[in-house]
């Protein structure tokens, strides 16, 4: 592949002189979980989200599922959540006993606020956020192919509330409050301390890269948006562009054209949750969320990373203009 | 299972398909043991295994495994350690995020070919134990048995004054532990079941009376023999 769509190696290829180290340093110690790396990520990324607490777990769906948990969420409640998304959402909302409903999606592939209210009812609990004491959280994942990641499986919950986070800390951890005690039953969800440690050497570059990835998706927005649908930004959004989605016509045709010339990319993704064999059981049909299952035939997601080279680029931009002239 | 000495397991499985029960057997610290010359973890229908830090075989951080010998059984647990995926695109069921992650298999691939001899040296400070601890009145320990193989994750005693004995310990400088001085059934998160004081009494009298002694296979000669004359210090 001349245009590979993601490159980690190359990434971890440039800051090999600073985790091999620390990660040295976590293993001669010993400790390695629950210790001073750990700690110590939770502190900055906290600082870094502008938000008072910072719980690091397993992973970016453990980070979902133990919030749900935390927020008294189960059975016989439903959560609202977006069909177009990777299924750990719903899933997650499954895994503690509750019923995930859907709500179609806005052009800008995120849940259309404008519809969420025909969704609601006294059983239901908007994904993320609960009405009451107990305030909001936030939910990330820190694998591979994150911008912020590490080398394996890890995630991060953020809360203001002292409460949630008191019950998270001893959520991820048996439901210990102690050694010896346990308060309530709870999961084995820890963020390793060698991943802590990745994290915070990647912690100084997350800026920088977020950067460069805008830089390269503004580059293709200026370049490709009067061929194909590109994202839209509105003024009070600043987007970090994990993914860079196009919406083209013939979008099958295109990926093959882009691949025979040597670039790569995906499709996030194909078919939607609500279609899924897993979801079956919830009863939803084909043509249930029209613009979410519009758009994944529609939507392509080219390589956008900061390794990628400017010749990378052009052949990205030339691969796409040349297939609709 | 107990921390290293496996169960009854021909017992435990006759009586299971017997009713049609499944048995899920928790070999979380028992990797090498044997039971009839038979690694646990096949007895039941699934085992599972921990690889945490201070397991016999252990990864630099949390991780585990599951061992099957049925194949409908480890197609389901590989999607459902993987979201219920099949292929990127397919969900089939409600599944989870639980994947071990390259860089720790690699070190328990690595770490594998040591497992046996580690053990070896585990079993080998257990029966000195054994040994030197025979004769005191105050502590008794389970009889070995020839068709079990203990691994000796934990070496666990139980002591009269055990308390006490923990504490004389640590303030001669001995890590000795409690695995576990609260049961199950008596911790905060289980009130909602009902059980209550007396339920159990073998495991609430065990639990006033264990004591694991350093076991791991780093131990010294001169570290040993403290431990041994400590104790015997401590009932003299």
């Amino acid at each position: 592949m001349e245009v590979p769509y993601v490159n980690i190696a190359l990434q971890y290829k440039g800051l090999e002189h600073e985790i091999l180290p620390v990660v040295k340093e976590v293993l001669k110690s010993g400790s390695y979980i629950l210790g001073k790396e750990l700690n110590r990520f939770e502190h900055r990324i906290a600082g870094f989200c502008r938000t008072r607490y910072a719980i690091g777990v397993a992973n970016g769906t453990d980070a979902l599922r133990l919030s749900l948990h935390a927020l008294n969420i189960g059975r016989d409640d439903e959560v609202i959540t977006a069909p177009n998304s990777f299924i750990a959402s719903a899933g997650a909302i499954a895994a503690v006993g509750a019923k995930p409903v859907f709500v179609d999606v806005g052009e800008d592939y995120n849940i259309n606020s404008e519809l969420i209210e025909n969704a609601i009812n006294e059983r239901t609990n908007y994904r993320g956020r609960r009405t009451g004491s107990l305030g909001d959280v936030g939910c990330f994942s820190t694998h591979p192919l994150k911008t912020l990641h590490t080398a394996g499986d890890g995630g991060f919950i953020t809360t203001d509330s002292q409460e949630i986070y008191e019950r998270i800390i001893k959520l991820r951890n048996h439901g210990l409050k102690n050694r010896e005690e346990s308060e309530f039953f709870g999961y084995n969800s820890r963020l390793d301390e060698i991943h802590a440690a990745i994290l915070n050497t990647q912690l100084e570059y997350v800026e920088i890269w977020n950067k460069q990835r805008r830089d390269i998706a503004l580059r293709y927005s200026s370049e490709l948006s009067p061929i194909v649908d590109t994202p839209e930004e509105k003024s009070y959004e600043e987007s970090s562009y994990h993914t860079f989605v196009i919406q083209a016509k013939n979008r099958d045709s295109l990926r093959l054209h882009l691949s025979n010339m040597g670039i790569e990319t995906k499709i996030h993704y194909p078919i939607p949750i609500h279609l899924q064999q897993a979801a079956k059981y919830l009863g939803y049909r084909s043509g249930a969320f029209p613009v979410a299952e519009r758009q994944s035939s529609q939507i392509l997601s080219l390589p956008v990373y900061p390794e990628l080279t400017s010749k990378q680029i052009e052949k990205v931009i030339e691969g796409v203009t040349s297939f609709y002239k | 299972m107990s921390a290293q000495r496996p169960a009854a397991m021909n017992e435990i499985v006759d009586i299971a398909r017997k009713h049609g029960l499944k048995v899920i057997e928790d070999a979380a610290q028992a990797i090498g043991a044997n039971y009839r010359g038979r690694h646990v973890g096949n007895f039941g229908d699934t085992g599972g295994f921990s690889f945490h830090p201070l397991k016999n075989l252990n990864v630099w951080g949390d991780a585990g495994m599951i061992i099957t010998n049925n194949p409908d059984i480890s197609v389901s647990l590989c999607e459902l350690r993987n979201q219920g995926l099949k292929d990127r695109d397919t969900w089939t069921r409600y599944g989870h995020n639980l994947r071990i992650s390259s860089l720790q298999a690699l070190v328990g691939k690595h770490l594998i070919k040591d497992t046996s001899d580690l053990t070896e040296r585990r079993i080998a400070n257990a029966l000195n134990y054994d040994k030197e601890l025979r004769d005191i009145e105050e502590i008794t320990f389970p009889q070995r048995m020839i068709e079990l193989r203990e691994v000796f994750h934990t070496y666990v005693i139980q002591a009269e004054r055990r308390d006490e004995l923990n504490k004389y310990l640590n303030e001669k400088g001995i890590e000795s532990k409690i695995h576990y001085p609260v049961p199950l059934h008596l911790q905060p998160a289980t009130k909602y079941l009902g059980y209550k004081k007396g339920d159990f009494p073998q495991t609430e009298m065990q639990a006033e009376r264990i004591i694991s002694l350093p076991v791991h296979p780093y131990l010294k000669e001169r570290e040993k023999k403290k431990v041994i004359e400590t104790i015997k210090e401590f009932y003299r």
